[in-house]
């Protein structure tokens, strides 16, 4: 049976790393600091790769006049401008800070808004295409969530907030604990299955 | 053990079967039982011998060939010669009677004393016993008759006048065995069987003294005899009947010459002959001249008929090569099933008749014939030898029924898009909301009244912030969620710089960054001795996800800075951001509740001393909420979404004359418009629920109607 180096590797720094949170010691601190900004080494230079990726493919978009090549343009240009911007100034500058708190924040928060007013629209016409238990069942959780999050005016209706947290706190942190507790199952097994060889992600 | 064919149906038959299993033909002479019962001395010795020596061949035949079976006249007893003597005195015999008969086939061969035995059927064997209980061979004079013939005799004598036809009256046939004709009634059929000619010239009566005197006794008298010179020569008298049944079927044209050259010499030979002399035996030619070519008919010097008998079958192909099937015929072949019920013959013959007037008898009835009707066929197992290829095609055809239509259809008409009139409405519905209490400057809303335990606790902890060790801010959200987790930041930084704690902001997020700026830069208006490198700290972007945080855990500045010192910081500060366990609190400000579950994992493991808070969207606030609950909780407190913020504010300054915030920030003007919007939202999904069922209500009605 042959055996990969890659495979090796991987055991070993994840035997490494998972000793490293149970055994104090020197030993376990300096390997695992290495591998750390060794990760996060490679985790910039992939994301850079990333960014010059993206960058290659546009331009070839613009080169060859595809459809859409306007917008390639446009990205282009902020690209080039957001990245000049940040590494001249740096990236808590007043200059950059502008740019995200003036551009990108007003046009992520409008998609937002839309997209509240898309699931209030939806909801609405789901009374009317499906008429199930189910969609009775969500109309009815919406209604009073809404109506116990929402401050009434001149009125105050504690029963309505209690409603609404034992529905948030108790339902649904059921189901939110059933989640993360598969999560975490899937996530050990998932870890367990590389340290043991099984699971090979990084040849892919 | 041999098999006997039946010589009706050909079918092969246990060698012991009296019977036919197929056809019920009786495959062993009848003469045997009878015999045997009769006593078995009456057989003449000769015919004692041939019986032994002629039993049955695998076939059913006998050699015709061999002189044994013809018995001498030493041999033969003295009835036969008392028969012939009688036959001779009773008057000229016809020339094919006592002489031997002319061959057919112009051979001129005697075969009266060796009568060949028809080539199926009946034995050798049965020859004697027919002569011996046939009335019309054993009793030869008067003395010698039975008694109930000589009354017989007695009677017709009186009852017939002299000169008159005697009625036909015929003696009741006395067989040997019950249940069978008598077998001088088969005699005459199996004689004239084709094939054999001789003893059809032998056996067909050419006169009244071929017969026995009972029999001529018995026999209605014919008619005047025509004179002598009309009538016809012995031995044409013999072929007299055979003659007129030709006719009807042969012409003259499809006689062949070499008969019709036979016929007229034996016409010519025996013309001459005067009634009632005996006729000379005609002189046999020698074998060479009858053999010689064009004597014979080209139907006789032809080969033998390609059509092989069904004895010599067998013997025939075994030189042939044996047939190959096809190899589809061969799969299609079954390999088990049941070819022959075997024992059918032995349960056949095993089996008692327990009721009706067969009873106690074994084996008298054939097997029941297995004809079930209204019953499934049985399930026959059988084996197919499937080929690869034959796989192959069957799961092309699966493939070819299973998969769906691909034919071209038709595209449908695209409905025409639907104008957003109910986004629209939607849409105008809620902005109009959010502006009314901006318009109207009025705040109709209740702050409030009951500030949730984990914002409490948050507060309480901020309060207990250390001077000495900065704050961790994680700024981890998206721009998207800035406008709900910024109020709730506001309020906590607000509180945190109403402290005087140290802050330093992360994010793992490219704009996190800048959002960090932002964030310090609103609050530092209200608080500006916060300076950056004195009592605030941008740590920056932190990549690579889990791992850099990892990283930032073991060692905060190396994973941010590496060996780069900023200039202006103060020293000491800086030296405490060489380890996370120095930071007073961790606050993330998450819009997703991975995020935060990603620095409970990585920081918090680390650093279980440090009392991190989550300050995150209403709706990551489900799926963050059981780290706080927990019994060992990570979260020691929360501010969840604007009325967190709301309430957060609150606590920071509440004005006691009017019960308000005496500090708003960020979230109480938001409270107003937030509020409008929540109730517009409800109310909308109110009204669509309600029309929903109204027009349910109407659709079932009209179908009512309809129906």
């Amino acid at each position: 049976m042959r055996i990969k180096v890659s495979v090796i590797v991987a055991i070993l720094t994840g035997t490494i790393m998972l000793l490293g949170y149970f055994i104090p010691g020197a030993f376990f601190a300096v390997v695992r600091d290495v591998m750390l900004r060794s990760g996060m080494l490679v985790g910039t230079v992939a994301l850079l790769l990333g960014v010059g990726n993206l960058l290659q493919v546009h331009l070839r978009k613009i080169r060859e006049q595809r459809p859409g090549h306007l917008y390639s343009i446009f990205l282009v240009i902020s690209l080039f401008t957001v990245f000049a911007v940040v590494v001249l100034f740096g990236p808590a500058h007043t200059y950059s800070v502008w740019i995200v708190s003036e551009i990108q924040r007003p046009l992520e928060i409008g998609l937002m808004g839309l997209l509240a007013t898309i699931l209030l629209l939806a909801g609405v016409r789901l009374l009317f295409r499906r008429q199930t238990l189910g969609t009775l069942i969500f109309f009815l959780t919406a209604f009073l969530v809404l109506l116990g999050t929402a401050p009434l005016p001149f009125i105050s209706l504690p029963f309505l907030e209690g409603l609404r947290n034992w529905i948030v706190q108790v339902p649904a942190v059921a189901g939110a604990r059933g989640i993360i507790l598969g999560i975490a199952l899937g996530a050990t097994a998932t870890g367990l299955r590389v340290l043991l060889g099984y699971d090979q992600p990084y040849e892919r | 053990m041999p098999d006997v064919r039946c010589p009706m149906c050909g079918k092969p038959n246990p060698d012991e079967a009296e019977t036919c299993q197929f056809c019920q033909a009786r495959l062993k002479p009848v003469s045997a039982d009878s015999e045997s019962a009769a006593g078995g001395e009456s057989a003449p010795d000769w015919l004692s011998r041939l019986r032994v020596q002629g039993g049955p061949t695998p076939g059913g035949t006998r050699e015709l060939s061999g002189d044994s079976e013809i018995p001498s006249e030493e041999e033969a007893s003295d009835w036969l010669a008392r028969i012939r003597s009688k036959a001779t005195d009773d008057g000229p015999a016809p020339a094919g009677d006592t002489a031997p008969p002319e061959d057919p086939l112009g051979r001129g061969r005697a075969a009266e004393p060796a009568k060949p035995v028809p080539a199926f059927a009946q034995p050798a064997g049965d020859e004697p016993a027919h002569a011996e209980s046939t009335p019309g061979t054993e009793p030869t004079s008067g003395e010698e008759d039975p008694e109930w013939l000589k009354r017989l005799r007695a009677r017709r004598s009186v009852e017939t006048p002299a000169g008159a036809t005697p009625a036909p009256s015929f003696p009741a046939p006395q067989t040997p065995s019950k249940g069978l004709p008598p077998d001088w009634m088969h005699t005459p059929r199996e004689e004239t069987a084709p094939g054999s000619p001789p003893v059809l010239a032998a056996a067909a009566p050419s006169g009244e003294s071929a017969a026995p005197s009972w029999l001529r006794d018995v026999q209605p008298t014919p008619p005047a005899a025509p004179p002598p010179a009309a009538a016809p020569p012995a031995s044409a008298a013999a072929f007299a009947s055979e003659d007129e049944e030709l006719r009807g079927a042969y012409s003259e044209k499809e006689i062949p010459d070499w008969l019709a050259t036979a016929r007229d010499e034996a016409t010519t030979v025996e013309q001459p002959a005067p009634a009632g002399e005996p006729a000379a035996p005609i002189e046999t030619p020698p074998l060479e001249e009858l053999l010689a070519p064009g004597v014979l008919p080209e139907w006789l010097t032809a080969g033998p008929p390609s059509t092989p008998s069904t004895v010599e079958a067998p013997f025939q192909g075994e030189g042939l090569e044996e047939a190959v099937l096809p190899p589809w015929l061969r799969a299609m072949r079954p390999v088990e099933g049941p070819i022959a019920v075997k024992g059918a013959a032995t349960e056949a013959e095993e089996r008692v008749e327990s009721a009706g007037p067969l009873a106690g008898l074994r084996g008298v009835l054939p097997p029941k014939v297995e004809v079930e009707v209204g019953r499934h066929p049985p399930v026959l197992p059988s084996l197919l030898e499937i080929q690869p290829t034959h796989a192959a095609h069957a799961e092309l055809l699966q493939r070819i029924v299973s998969t769906p239509e691909s034919r071209a259809v038709p595209r449908a008409r695209r409905r025409a898009q639907s104008r957003p009139w109910g986004g629209l409405a939607v849409s105008l519905i809620l902005v109009a909301a959010m502006l009314v209490p901006w318009l109207t400057q009025t705040s109709v809303f209740a702050r409030p009244s009951v500030v949730a335990v984990e914002t409490l606790q948050t507060a309480n902890i901020v309060n207990a912030l250390p001077l000495d060790r900065p704050l961790l801010l994680a700024v981890d959200y998206e721009a998207a969620a800035s406008a709900e987790l910024e109020a709730a930041a506001l309020a906590v930084v607000d509180h945190v710089m109403t402290v005087g704690a140290p802050i330093a902001t992360v994010s793992t997020r490219p704009v996190g960054a800048a959002l960090a700026g932002r964030l310090i830069a609103r609050t530092r208006s209200a608080h500006p001795q916060y300076v950056s490198g004195v009592n605030y700290f941008p740590l920056g972007y932190l990549p690579a996800g889990p791992i850099g945080l990892r990283a930032f855990a073991a060692d905060p500045w190396l994973a941010v800075f590496g060996q780069v010192q900023p200039a202006g910081w103060e020293p000491a500060m800086t030296s405490a951001l060489h380890a996370s366990s120095n930071f007073s609190a961790i606050i993330v400000l998450a819009s997703e509740p991975t995020v935060l579950q990603t620095w409970i994992e990585q920081v918090h493991t680390a650093v279980p001393d440090v009392p991190i808070i989550a300050v995150v969207s209403a709706a990551a606030e489900p799926l963050v909420r059981p780290y706080y609950e927990s019994a060992f909780p990570s979260l020691q407190g929360m501010v969840v979404g604007l009325a967190g913020a709301e309430a957060y504010e609150c606590l920071n300054a509440t004005d006691p004359s009017t019960g308000r915030c005496g500090r708003p920030g960020v979230a109480d003007p938001m409270w107003d418009a937030f509020g409008m919007a929540v109730l517009a939202s409800v109310l909308i999904i109110l009204v669509g629920g309600v029309a929903s069922l109204v027009r349910r209500g109407l659709s079932s009605m009209r179908k009512a109607s309809h129906e």
